[in-house]
């Protein structure tokens, strides 16, 4: 309690841009402390990973028989396809991490905690794009790896039928779920920042992601797969596939479309920031 | 030092903040007092860049807040009861800001220290009381060891020992040359730490002068006078600069006699005395007094609504 107030690092250094004082390594170390000292973060990654390989293995070991990887498993599941049956989990996983990524965000704001950050980062857009360059490590290193453990543990139980990651396109497809998880993760982020309400971001989240593809479905069928495609969720998940259909976008252009989207919101999301009262 | 000119903040139609300018100097501890909803929340909140002015300028050291190169380092503030997030240890919190601000880690502990919390530094800050809360928000504030420091209502939710604390903190880093702008709703918390009083009364500004001339000159003091010739009295006392009330038969209200002036001249005319107090005005009392045109003003809107 005696030790004076005044340090001995009175020095102002004034570099040509260190946002804040930190520059960009103090933004981003700064960050990733706000990342993994939540719970939240680990539980929710943990959940996802989990989620990931015990439905590969669930959908992999049930493909023979009537359960959830046969014939009354999920829509879209290609049966016929070994590498989409490990990796049926994605789509729970990137529910999840959706909902982490909207967490991570609006539980700043509820708490308040987001308003110190701010008054050491006044631009503010510095502590958006930090937040998701660390949500994105973190997110793509942990599906990455889940997504791999899914596709190993489902092609073993798989017997003879498995395919090894040397395969075409397989090694793509394992590290696509791990894109398409971290990349809807973002949404979420992103969606965060604009609606700062964590139900509303949510419920945004699912809406675009999970009920409009559903809805999409009901259009006619000359022109609705047109539109659909083009949804976030399902140009994202292209990149899943090993062999995408005619009405999805090829693997990596389908991913590109997601990120188109991943940068509109965010930079809808920095003038919103910006502009409004913190 | 902060200064403040012709600021005016409007939520919606409702406006906090009206035409403010003050100056705050470094070296003394400025009170911030108005009563609640008279804009020192506002006032703050824009002076750490987290609400635009609708109108108006503020400069921390010459610069407006966002074109500081680290804002953290050169003004830190606590605005709220609560701004850590309840999931997060104290020290996490304090660590993600450091490492923002380009602050060395060893100022997280030693704010720590400072603030009393190292041994719940390890713990998760939704389990805080309020008072802990408080204390981290003044450890967060001094973190960047900044040069201004900005605390709202520091003392809310803390026990005596607390209390003291804050005093103490904020008599110190004024002596260390620090501008230091403490708000309270409180005239009696004021009037022992600060040396300045800025007043705000409905978002303006209603005084901007030493602690002392404030109490000397708001409240000044009067002498209740108890006789049964009170109306003689009062013809004896009336002169310039005499302010007489007599708010009840017998009773009469001093302002600008001494008591003992007023006792000399009862003797002198013969009038018996039953009472001679002289009355201090309380500080509390001090402050009505001088937001008491900005109250009146309060009343004749809500009659001409009425009206």
């Amino acid at each position: 309690m005696s030790t004076g107030t005044l340090g001995p690092d009175r020095a102002r250094v004034t570099p040509a841009w260190r946002p804040a004082g930190g520059g960009v390594r103090g933004l981003l170390a700064g960050q990733w402390v706000a990342v993994r000292s939540l719970r939240t973060t680990w539980w929710v990654l943990g959940g996802a990973s989990a989620a990931m390989v015990l439905l590969g293995l669930l959908f992999t070991s049930t493909a023979e028989s009537g359960g959830p990887g046969g014939r009354g498993g999920p829509p879209g599941l290609d049966l016929a396809d070994p590498v989409a049956l490990s990796l049926g989990g994605h789509n729970l996983a990137a529910l999840v991490v959706g909902v982490l990524g909207v967490l991570l965000v609006t539980g700043e704001y509820t708490s308040g905690a987001v308003r110190v950050t701010f008054a050491a980062v006044p631009q503010r857009w510095p502590v958006l794009l930090a937040r998701a360059v660390v949500l994105a490590a973190v997110g793509l290193a942990t599906t990455a790896l889940a997504a791999l453990a899914a596709f190993l543990v489902g092609q073993a139980s798989l017997g003879d039928a498995g395919v090894s990651l040397t395969d075409d396109g397989a090694a793509r497809a394992v590290l696509g779920a791990g894109l398409y998880v971290t990349g809807i993760g973002l949404l979420g982020s992103a969606l965060g920042w604009l609606l700062r309400s964590t139900g509303g971001a949510i419920g945004t989240l699912f809406g675009i992601v999970f009920l409009l593809p559903v809805l999409g479905n009901l259009l006619p069928s000359s022109w609705g797969p047109d539109v659909v495609r083009w949804l976030p969720g399902q140009a994202g998940s292209s990149i899943v596939q090993r062999v995408t259909g005619p009405d999805e976008f090829a693997p990596w252009t389908g991913l590109a479309v997601l990120c188109g989207y991943l940068v509109v919101l965010f930079a809808a999301a920095v003038v919103t920031v910006r502009r409004r009262d913190a | 030092m902060i200064e403040i000119r012709g600021l005016t903040k409007r939520y919606g139609d409702r406006t906090a903040v009206d035409d403010l300018t003050v100056t705050i100097r470094p070296g003394r501890v400025t009170g911030f007092l108005g009563p609640n909803g008279a804009g020192k929340s506002t006032t703050m909140r824009v002076v750490v860049g987290l609400d635009r002015p609708t109108a108006g300028t503020v400069r921390v050291d010459g610069r407006r807040y966002t074109d500081l190169p680290a804002p953290l380092r050169a003004v830190g503030a606590l605005l709220e009861a609560r701004s850590a997030h309840p999931g997060r240890s104290a020290r996490d919190h304090l660590r993600l800001l450091a490492a923002t601000a380009g602050v060395p880690r060893s100022r997280v502990d030693a704010v720590l220290d400072l603030a009393g919390l190292t041994a719940v530094a390890g713990r998760r800050v939704g389990g805080f009381s309020l008072g802990m809360g408080q204390r981290l928000g003044v450890a967060t504030a001094l973190l960047g060891d900044p040069a201004t420091v900005v605390l709202d209502e520091p003392v809310n939710g803390l026990d005596p020992d607390g209390v003291l604390w804050i005093r103490t903190l904020t008599r110190r880093l004024a002596a260390e040359g620090r501008t230091v702008l403490v708000s309270s709703h409180l005239m009696s918390e004021m009037a022992v730490t600060a040396d300045h009083l800025v007043v705000l009364g409905r978002g303006r500004l209603v005084v901007d002068a030493p602690t002392a001339d404030v109490l000397r000159q708001a409240g000044g003091s009067s002498v209740r006078v108890r006789s049964p010739q009170a109306v003689e009295l009062v013809d004896l006392l009336a002169g310039e600069g005499v302010v007489l009330d007599s708010p009840e038969r017998g009773l009469v209200e001093v302002r600008g006699l001494a008591a003992a002036e007023i006792g000399d001249r009862a003797a002198r005319a013969g009038i018996a005395l039953h009472e001679l107090t002289p009355v201090s005005a309380s500080l509390e009392e001090a402050f009505m007094d001088l937001t008491r045109d900005e109250r009146e003003y309060r009343t004749d809107a809500a009659q001409e609504v009425l009206a």
